[in-house]
């Protein structure tokens, strides 16, 4: 059974010096799956998101991929086995063109996955901008170049950091449509959202955080909305 | 009269080629690194004792020394990075400077141990003595147009890896975003070292020109520096033709002052320096 799963994480403490982010997370994601991580401002999603790619504060416990422990292995180290972070706020290279973005991502990856010309038939809006700097688009350009530095990787694992965060409805309801469509290359996608209907929409399995532990988890059909909200607010 | 004083500026020209010479690598340094390395005319001066090294000691003919120290400092200026200063790049302003600082003092003093006080130059032959005849009564030295050709050729060969290349691509992404950089599994550290190997690549070919045209002794690297501070400042950071006209406009004020006064010399291009802080802060030629 475990040796199904991509990614196992098993009681997983983050901490800032002193302080402690996330406590005991178990988790996991198999191919082909979409999982959901919802939970309100500070509850530990970004943390946790980071964390398995080794960029944020100290984590302690186990966290694996395909069987092998990363957990203490360095950021690019753990990008070239195949987990890339597409990071909220976009985090692209202003001054780089779109194609050179792009590259990048395929050379910190493995290179054997999604081509840019794949790419760019997924998301045709970006093949004419390819020669501007990323910092001249609009947020949603921005956001889908930010997709495609992490799909052009050759992720088997992508991690979606708030990919909605102000961007127009439109834009999010494209991005959100191109999920299914990487799962059903057998990515599996884990997607961090503040948007809980949203993100429990397309979503296969979800955890929910609250201060740093996980107060739910489950097939987001199986729980009542009042369920969902408790464990998003917890029980004040 | 009127020769007197193109020939006065047409050697200001010319002695900018060096000064370019002398920034490029510091320019480096600060724009991809963010490291300001008090010790970058020190690594000059190094590099130009390596020379002294071969040629003397060994007994290598100037070229072939040359070709050597170019492997050897880029080799060096890797390891500085991955050994040393990778401890202090991303802990603000003040330990880099700290710590390049008292790499300079070790670089003069061990000079200083190893090779004594005495001044020491190049010897270049007929490149340093034949000059050629413009027009009439107006001249240039071979060594000094040399030196501009190589400041421009190696500008331009610089300036097509950073912004037309893969390596280029990665080093502005370093530049620009080092937390991001890293976020996204660029080795940050690896690409600082590549860059620092870039600067000691160029020290060498401002270490073999500057003892061609100039005597230098182990603690000649703060003069260095100053040049190469003065002409990034005032070429702005974001072009790096903007060295090269920096370096073209110190050198003409100071050999123009220096044809009026020869004290002055030095005095005027620190005053022009001055002025144009004064008059454009962001430097002359600054990239939006």
């Amino acid at each position: 059974m475990q040796n199904d799963e991509l990614l196992q994480v098993a009681g997983m403490s983050a901490f800032y010096g002193q302080f402690r982010a996330l406590t005991e997370i178990d988790f996991s994601v198999a191919p082909g799956e979409i999982v959901a991580v919802i939970g309100a401002n500070g509850a530990g999603k970004s943390t946790f998101l980071r964390s398995l790619i080794n960029h944020a504060g100290t984590a302690t416990g186990s966290v694996r991929f395909h069987g092998t422990e990363i957990l203490g292995k360095s950021t690019a180290e753990i990008i070239n086995r195949g987990i890339m972070l597409v990071p909220e706020g976009r985090r692209l290279f202003p001054s780089l063109t779109v194609d050179e973005n792009l590259r990048l991502g395929w050379e910190v990856g493995r290179r054997d996955g999604m081509t840019a010309d794949e790419y760019f038939s997924i998301f045709p809006a970006i093949a004419g901008l390819r020669k501007r700097p990323a910092g001249a688009l609009s947020g949603g350009q921005q956001q889908m170049v930010a997709f495609g530095r992490a799909l052009l990787a050759s992720p088997q694992l992508l991690l979606c950091d708030e990919i909605s965060l102000g961007l127009a409805p439109l834009v999010v309801d494209e991005l959100y449509a191109v999920l299914p469509k990487l799962r059903d290359r057998g990515l599996g996608i884990v997607i961090v959202e503040q948007d809980i209907r949203r993100a429990l929409k397309v979503a296969d399995r979800f955890y929910c955080l609250l201060e740093g532990r996980v107060s739910l988890t489950g097939r987001p059909g199986e729980y009542t909305r009042a369920d969902v909200s408790h464990a998003y607010f917890g029980s004040h | 009269m009127s020769e007197f004083y193109i020939n006065v500026v047409l050697q200001g020209v010319l002695l900018g080629g060096l000064y370019a010479l002398f920034a490029i690598g510091l320019a480096l340094s600060v724009g991809i690194v963010r490291l300001v390395n008090i010790a970058h005319g020190d690594l000059i001066i190094l590099a130009s004792y390596v020379l002294v090294v071969l040629t003397q000691s060994f007994g290598l003919p100037l070229w072939l020394s040359f070709l050597i120290l170019v492997p050897l400092m880029a080799g060096f200026g890797y390891v500085l990075q991955q050994g040393l200063l990778r401890h202090v790049t991303d802990k603000g302003m003040l330990p880099p400077l700290l710590v390049t600082f008292g790499l300079s003092v070790i670089i003069q003093n061990g000079l200083l141990e190893g090779f004594g006080a005495d001044t020491r130059s190049f010897s270049g032959g007929a490149l340093q003595t034949s000059t050629w005849q413009l027009a009439e009564g107006i001249y240039v030295g071979a060594l000094p147009a040399l030196t501009l050709l190589v400041a421009v050729v190696l500008i331009f060969a610089i300036d097509r890896l950073i912004y037309g290349s893969h390596f280029g691509a990665r080093l502005r992404a370093v530049s620009e975003a080092p937390a991001t950089a890293a976020l996204v599994g660029l080795r940050v550290n690896r690409v600082h070292a590549l860059a620092l190997a870039l600067v000691g690549a160029t020290t060498a070919v401002a270490a073999l020109f500057m003892g061609l045209r100039m005597n230098f002794d182990p603690l000649s690297g703060p003069g260095r520096l100053i040049i190469a501070f003065e002409v990034i400042v005032l070429g702005g950071l974001g072009n790096l033709w903007g060295i090269l006209a920096g370096a073209i406009l110190l050198g003409v004020a100071q050999s123009v002052a220096g044809a009026i006064d020869v004290r002055l010399q030095v005095l005027a291009g620190h005053l022009v320096f001055l002025l144009i802080i004064l008059l454009r802060p962001q430097g002359l030629f600054q990239r939006s």
